[in-house]
């Protein structure tokens, strides 16, 4: 594999799994807030996380699932035939 | 008396004259009522849950023949009695699985239908509840389930994990544009008046109950096909169901007949995401899937919809 891909390759994975993980942290912390304020019966914690996390989830998702299209394509052949 | 006749006749009983209003100009409400009305002042939510209960039955038991059919015609034999576990067993070992089901079942349980009912009005937490989003909540307590049930599987390390999340990147390349440009398209289709363009087709129609249920579903499932269930509903379903209901359709029929109809989103060639996902998660060519989804699930669903619209396949309500 030249250097100039192997670069390509190592980036977009890194990309791929940092905003994924972003991503899920993000939509994570969405609803275990709202979990916990429909269990706790605190209607002002599933306000909150409405208000506060939903919005950067989806952009995160957005993000993610961007990074994931353009690597399919800048990945090297053969890793990139499959889906 | 058949359970058309009793859609029919609670109907009527809840809002006489309903049918004889929508054959004048559409209510701008008429999809959009409260929480406990749905069609405007036509039907409550709760008239069609039976009736939608009914129509996912008769989906599932096509579904359960279909499978007798391609069992029967691949010749698919038999596992051996040494291989079949006994009941207890298989769920001692599998059923940890079935946890994940409650991903889906607690979200859907608490924003839709009694229970999100009783904690809207009789908890605390009141009009908070309609700040779940299940299309958040379900991902994420699938996922979260699953990573427990199979956590003897998962990967051991950081550099592990990573290697396995990004395995995962080739799939979005199909999917993820599929996804992007279907929603685009649906906003482009709704920006250039798709609703106002099947109104004017079904307007100027005179049509009896039988041709017009069938040209509908045919228009929705047309339409479904670029767009979701969601889009197909938005710009389409007002003007169906006014459609339908002119033309003598009993509201909770129409109803029900529509969201079939629009139900085919998931099996129509050649936009839906659905088909590409799967497509991904098994290996196969999405195009050699197009024809038999159509065959074997679009049109059966479309006539599903159509015998309900007739009245020819009974719904509770």
């Amino acid at each position: 594999m030249p250097v100039m891909s192997r670069t390509v390759h190592n980036v977009c994975r890194a990309m791929f799994v940092a905003t994924f993980l972003v991503f899920l942290a993000l939509a994570t912390a969405l609803v275990a807030t709202q979990l916990v304020g429909v269990v706790a019966m605190q209607p002002e914690l599933v306000t909150w996380a409405a208000d506060h996390l939903l919005v950067p989830s989806i952009t995160a998702g957005v993000v993610f699932g961007l990074v994931g299209f353009v690597g399919g394509y800048l990945m090297p052949s053969g890793e990139g035939d499959e889906g | 008396m058949d359970g058309s006749q009793r859609v029919r006749a609670g109907a009527q009983r809840h809002h006489p004259g309903g049918q004889r209003r929508l054959r004048g100009s559409a209510p701008a409400e008429c999809l959009h009522g409260d929480h406990d009305r749905l069609a405007g002042p036509l039907v409550t939510t709760g008239e069609i849950y039976l009736a939608l209960l009914c129509a996912g039955a008769y989906q599932l038991l096509w579904r359960i023949l279909l499978v007798g059919f391609f069992v029967r015609r691949d010749n698919i034999q038999r596992a051996p009695d040494e291989e079949i576990k006994p009941l207890r067993r298989a769920l001692r070992d599998g059923g940890p699985a079935l946890v994940i089901v409650l991903g889906a079942f607690i979200p859907i349980t608490i924003t839709v239908g009694p229970l999100a009912e009783l904690l809207t009005t009789s908890s605390p937490l009141g009009d908070a509840i309609e700040e779940i989003s299940i299309l958040t909540w379900i991902p994420v307590l699938v996922t979260a389930l699953a990573l427990i049930v199979g956590r003897k599987a998962l990967p051991s390390g950081a550099r592990a994990w990573g290697t396995w999340i990004a395995d995962a990147m080739p799939r979005f390349t199909s999917i993820g544009a599929l996804l992007y440009f279907a929603v685009a398209a649906s906003e482009i289709l709704r920006e250039l008046g798709l609703g106002d363009d099947i109104d004017a087709i079904l307007r100027h129609s005179d049509l009896n109950k039988y041709v017009m249920v069938a040209l509908v579903g045919v228009l929705v499932a047309v339409v479904a096909g670029p767009l979701s269930s969601t889009a197909t509903l938005t710009a389409v379903g007002q003007v169906s169901l006014l459609a339908l209901v002119s033309v003598g359709v009993d509201p909770v029929l129409a109803i029900t007949a529509i969201l079939v109809f629009a139900s085919t989103e998931g099996a129509s060639p050649p936009a839906s995401g659905s088909i590409f996902v799967a497509a991904g998660l098994t290996g196969a060519k999405p195009e050699k899937i197009f024809l038999p989804l159509l065959f074997y699930y679009m049109l059966p669903i479309l006539l599903i919809g159509c015998l309900i619209g007739w009245g020819a396949l009974p719904v509770l309500s």
